[in-house]
């Protein structure tokens, strides 16, 4: 009946349809064994224990002694931690060594362009797909969609896990410089006691909706119907692609999309004015219960959850289009390599292991994340997050990638936040929008 | 007699002709020289190594494209033509004059009438000078997050006190003029105690005869400081004028942490440009050129303030 | 008539005058006091100006976060919170940042002053030749932003011929990039300028050599000059954070304003953690900024900054 409902059941763990998993599987159980055998009766199992050691340190002494240098910018504060904890196994099977280094959002482009311009970059890093081709196609990610890597006989297998849309929308001419790792999908929560309040009994599913529920809201003091990133600096393009796909993904539905999002907050004034609230101030304003609709990413659910929130709330899809379509169009995550990485098989294990449901399931249900991969389920149980990924499972689709995405997000945010302050018309800023655009795929 | 011929010959022994003098005067001067270097050596290794090189090679590089993160490739003019069509440049160059008009007169105003007041007013002026200093020890980011929260509209301290006054709130940072005066009050906040300091170092070293003599043929005041201490400090203005000019041509910190370049790049100055080419767009080449229009800009200031006021204080003396 | 009210009225009119000298002293001295209390009134509003928005902080980095943007603001928490700055110590390597930062700061500091003051010298007291271009040089660095180096020292520090290993992450890579301020050798070179040349001349005369001079007549004079440069150069260490921040990947070699703002998420910012964070920032400087006040304002009084 439902598209996602099939997806969702291709991502439960499908077990054993990989001999050299299962294998490995088989293995690392053997040396388990082998490993407390020891203990209890040496005298009796060492036969056995003997070759089950043996093909283990053959596997560590490999990489025994190796230490990746390890840089991601982080989805929470208690990330490092999380990461930390679940790289354990793999250090005690691999016996590589991962150095972790966290690299603030705020001055990640700094970071890495330096970085990787020195003779000893981060072996192995996160990279968003508006970054990825920028730094791909300077020479300094190593290409992954070839028969070395992703598509070595070892790995095909997995390879083939992948949410196909995930890898094509990753590729730039023909080169995939990172593995996807997460979709960058985003929810609308709401403040249910907000809404009771206000009488508003169902959730907006489209643009029309949700103005007129946010209005109702509104009506009360001190409190907002709506609140979504509407600057450059909070990456407003990134609360709005969906939007304009929704409407058909070209310049009028783009000038429609906009026209939508201004008239929230000038015309309805059911949205604070731009520069009032900042993204961050925004969640903070919806914890303090005065903003009924927040649109945001998915991340912001273990933060709510762990502070305990004073109301009820929940989440649902962002709205779409009025009559049209509902969907969450936007970017993607992705493991990267380093070309100059001076262990690259190591960092290959690395980056095989983080795309793996051994590190991936955990992962992606403490932040929030959809699964990238049919073998990957990060709800484990978790209601809410298997609604996060049904969304974004059934709804995704990829921005493309391009070495100058950056700069491109960057010309629309521009305009919408021109737009949106007042200082433009949507057309005239949509123009000026298109005019830039032009000149820098031009250059 | 015999001491008389052996005082005229060691006499001469010690006169020299007048080559042996010359090469004797070129010895001293070339040794003076050498010592002047071995002094100067310990400064100027890093500082060829870590400031003149870079900055050449940033200057080749507005010539090329990449050049950090892959080989440099040479374009000619492109970067340049690039940044000139950019409308964000003409706009950074806009926003960052009005913002160092404002921001230098501003605080060399209120630091000269605090310096005055510290000048006259001398007992318990310690506690004063040091309040006025301690901004100058918040990093950056402990800037932004103050002048978010004085700025915040709903319990920032100045909309608290503008609804306390009876008036409307302000949406300060949603607002392109108000957005970038912030920026300047955030930056003479930082600015102000040194500025005092200086100011009143300055005033200090005038001496107080001369302020004496003015006041006994019937200066006033303000006479006084107008005829008597202005010029007087006009050296130290210079140095001040100049300095303020290349901090605050500069000016990214607070921009940074505060508006990064919002609202619709209404405070988006000249180093938040070239930031932006350089470290989010990869766009290294424009960045670097912007870079050069920037020092030319700041070069050109300068050479003026040394043309107005260093050449009054030539004709005066 | 005149001479005879004159001669009668004298000591009246004597009187009258000394009255009205007398309140116009008192008038004076009135007016003496109002505008006093007016010039402290207007100090004391500066100096709240520049203390008091830093108790912005105090009370979210006492409190949890969404109780921030209730309405309507209350400044006083309902309870102390103290969480914040139990993950700033648990959660984060506080203590090693910190010693990070000293020695950053302190050691940039030292070499700064030791070169600078060399250098202040050899402009102000020696001649040589190309003495005018050279200086020229320097000051002319001082109008290059920071932004622009950063990315080619970068490069340098990463593969610096000679050297095993690259200096990322090394004491010497993060410090000396920072070390040669064109500021600072101007600052030297004024102040050594106003010392009376005759001294120098002497000493000259006596056979001392330039080294002996610099050491032993020089150096002693400029403590004020030495003190300033030195509190200058250690303070915008202390809050310097892009170059700290490109030259280290490990959190061992994190200074506190680096380390401080890697809690802050993009994504999840916490502004409890963020303003505890800063408190701590902030109380080691004003800690070490009121250990050394009586110096400092001394030494800025001194005319460091002389002409």
């Amino acid at each position: 009946m439902d598209e996602s409902v099939d997806r969702n059941q291709d991502a439960l763990p499908a077990d054993g349809d990989q001999p050299g998993e299962s294998r490995r599987e088989f293995l690392k159980k053997a040396a388990v064994v082998g490993l407390s055998l020891p203990a209890a009766g040496a005298l009796v199992s060492s036969a056995s224990a003997r070759p089950s050691m043996l093909i283990r340190d053959r596997a560590r002494s490999r990489y025994e002694g190796v230490t990746l240098q390890f840089a991601k910018a982080p989805f929470g504060t208690d990330e490092k931690d999380v990461i930390a904890k679940l790289l354990k196994p793999f250090t005690a099977k691999t016996g590589i060594k991962v150095q972790h280094t966290v690299v603030p959002w705020n001055t990640e482009g700094a970071s890495y362009a330096t970085n990787y311009a020195g003779p000893h970059p981060y072996d192995v890093s996160y990279q968003t797909s508006t970054d990825l081709t920028g730094l791909g196609t300077k020479g300094v990610l190593e290409v992954l969609n070839n028969s070395k890597w992703l598509y070595s006989p070892a790995y095909k297998g997995t390879a083939a896990k992948f949410i196909p849309n995930t890898i094509k929308k990753s590729i730039y001419q023909g080169k995939l410089y990172g593995l996807p790792c997460i979709i960058g999908g985003t929810v609308m929560f709401y403040n249910k006691d907000l809404l009771d309040k206000a009488g508003v009994t169902k959730i907006p599913t489209n643009t029309t909706e949700l103005a007129a529920a946010a209005q109702k809201v509104s009506s009360a003091p001190n409190v907002w119907g709506f609140q979504v990133p509407m600057t450059d600096k909070d990456f407003t393009w990134y609360f709005h692609y969906h939007a304009i796909h929704n409407l058909g993904g070209d310049i009028i539905s783009k000038m429609r999309a906009t026209q939508v999002s201004v008239d929230l907050i000038l015309k309805d004034k059911v949205q604070p004015p731009v520069g009032q609230y900042d993204r961050e101030a925004g969640v903070a304003l919806f914890k303090g219960g005065r903003i009924a609709f927040l649109h945001d990413e998915p991340l912001r659910l273990t933060v709510f959850r762990s502070e305990g929130l004073p109301f009820k709330w929940d989440f649902v899809n962002p709205v779409g289009a009025p009559n049209g379509k509902r969907t969450i169009f936007s970017t993607t995550g992705h493991w990267v390599m380093a070309s100059k990485s001076a262990n690259k098989a190591a960092a290959w294990e690395l980056v095989k292991f983080l795309s793996s449901p051994a590190f991936a399931n955990e992962f992606g249900a403490h932040y929030g994340w959809a699964p990238v991969r049919s073998d990957v389920n990060t709800a484990k149980g978790d209601a809410q997050v298997a609604r996060v990924n049904k969304y974004v499972l059934k709804g995704w689709d990829g921005l493309p990638t391009g070495p100058k995405m950056a700069q491109l997000t960057s010309v629309y945010g521009q305009a919408i936040e021109a737009a949106a302050t007042g200082s433009k018309s949507v057309a005239d800023a949509m123009a000026k929008a298109q005019a830039d655009g032009t000149r820098i795929l031009k250059s | 007699m015999m001491s008389t011929v052996s005082a005229e010959k060691a006499w001469d022994e010690l006169t020299l002709s007048e080559a042996e003098y010359r090469r004797a005067g070129a010895r001293y001067r070339q040794r003076r020289s050498l010592r002047a270097y071995l002094f100067l050596l310990p400064y100027f290794i890093p500082f060829i190594a870590f400031l003149l090189v870079p900055a050449l090679w940033s200057i080749w590089l507005s010539f090329n494209r990449g050049g950090i993160l892959d080989p440099a490739k040479y374009v000619g003019l492109e970067n340049w033509r690039s940044i000139a069509s950019d409308t964000e440049l003409t706009g950074a160059i806009q926003n960052t004059a009005v913002y160092a008009v404002e921001a230098i007169l501003l605080v060399f105003t209120l630091a000269i009438v605090l310096a005055l007041l510290l000048n006259r007013y001398r007992k318990g002026s310690n506690i004063f000078k040091l309040a006025l200093y301690v901004p100058l020890l918040a990093p950056a980011v402990l800037v932004g997050l103050i002048w978010q929260f004085l700025t915040n509209f709903d319990f920032g301290f100045i909309n608290l006190a503008l609804d306390a006054m009876g008036f409307d709130r302000l949406n300060i940072l949603g607002s392109g003029r108000l957005a970038l005066l912030t920026i300047v009050l955030a930056e003479v906040w930082r600015g102000l105690g040194f500025w005092t300091l200086y100011f009143l170092a300055s005033l200090q070293n005038v001496p107080e005869e001369l302020l004496d003599a003015a006041r006994v043929d019937g200066a006033r005041g303000v006479q006084r400081f107008r005829r008597v201490t202005i010029p007087l400090l006009r050296p130290m203005l210079l140095f001040a004028v100049v300095i303020a000019i290349i901090a605050n041509f500069q000016v990214f910190d607070t921009v940074y942490v505060l508006t990064q370049g919002g609202p619709y790049e209404s405070t988006s100055t000249m180093v938040w440009f070239i930031w932006k080419r350089l470290f989010q767009f990869q766009e290294t080449g424009q960045g670097y050129a912007a870079a050069v229009v920037l020092l030319a800009i700041i070069l050109a200031l300068t050479a003026i303030s040394f043309r107005v006021l260093g050449a009054r204080r030539k004709r005066r003396a | 008539m005149a001479v005879q009210a004159g001669g009668v009225a004298e000591s009246d009119v004597l009187s009258q005058h000394a009255q009205e000298y007398a309140s116009a002293a008192r008038r004076h001295r009135a007016f003496g006091i109002t505008k006093g209390l007016a010039a402290y009134a207007t100090l004391s509003i500066f100096a709240l100006i520049a203390i008091v928005p830093f108790l912005y902080l105090l009370s979210p980095s006492f409190r949890k976060s969404y109780e921030l943007f209730s309405y309507p603001p209350k400044w006083i928490p309902s309870s102390l919170y103290t969480g914040n700055f139990g993950t700033i110590l648990h959660q984060t390597s506080y203590p090693r940042w910190a010693l990070n930062t000293l020695i950053f700061a302190t050691s940039v500091t030292v070499i700064t002053l030791i070169i600078d003051t060399l250098a202040g010298y050899a402009f102000a007291r020696l001649r040589f030749p190309g003495r005018g271009v050279l200086f020229g040089l320097v000051l002319g660095t001082l109008m290059i932003p920071t932004a622009v180096l950063i990315a080619p020292l970068y490069i340098m520090i990463s593969r610096l011929p000679g050297w095993t290993h690259s200096g990322i992450n090394t004491y010497p890579g993060m410090i000396l990039p920072m070390v040669c301020s064109p500021l600072g050798v101007f600052m030297m070179r004024q102040f050594i300028s106003t010392l009376p040349e005759a001294l120098v001349e002497a000493a000259r005369l006596d056979g001392g050599s330039e080294w002996l001079i610099f050491r032993k007549i020089v150096l002693p004079l400029m403590k004020p000059a030495i003190v300033v440069l030195g509190i200058f150069t250690f303070m915008a260490q202390w809050v310097n954070f892009l170059w700290p921040l490109i030259i280290t990947t490990t959190n061992d070699m994190k200074t506190l304003t680096v380390g401080v703002s890697s809690l802050q998420g993009q994504f999840v910012t916490n502004w409890g953690v963020i303003s505890a964070a800063a408190v701590m920032t902030m109380a080691p400087v004003i800690v070490i900024f009121l250990m050394f006040q009586r110096w400092f304002v001394q030494a800025s009084m001194a005319g460091a900054l002389k002409q």
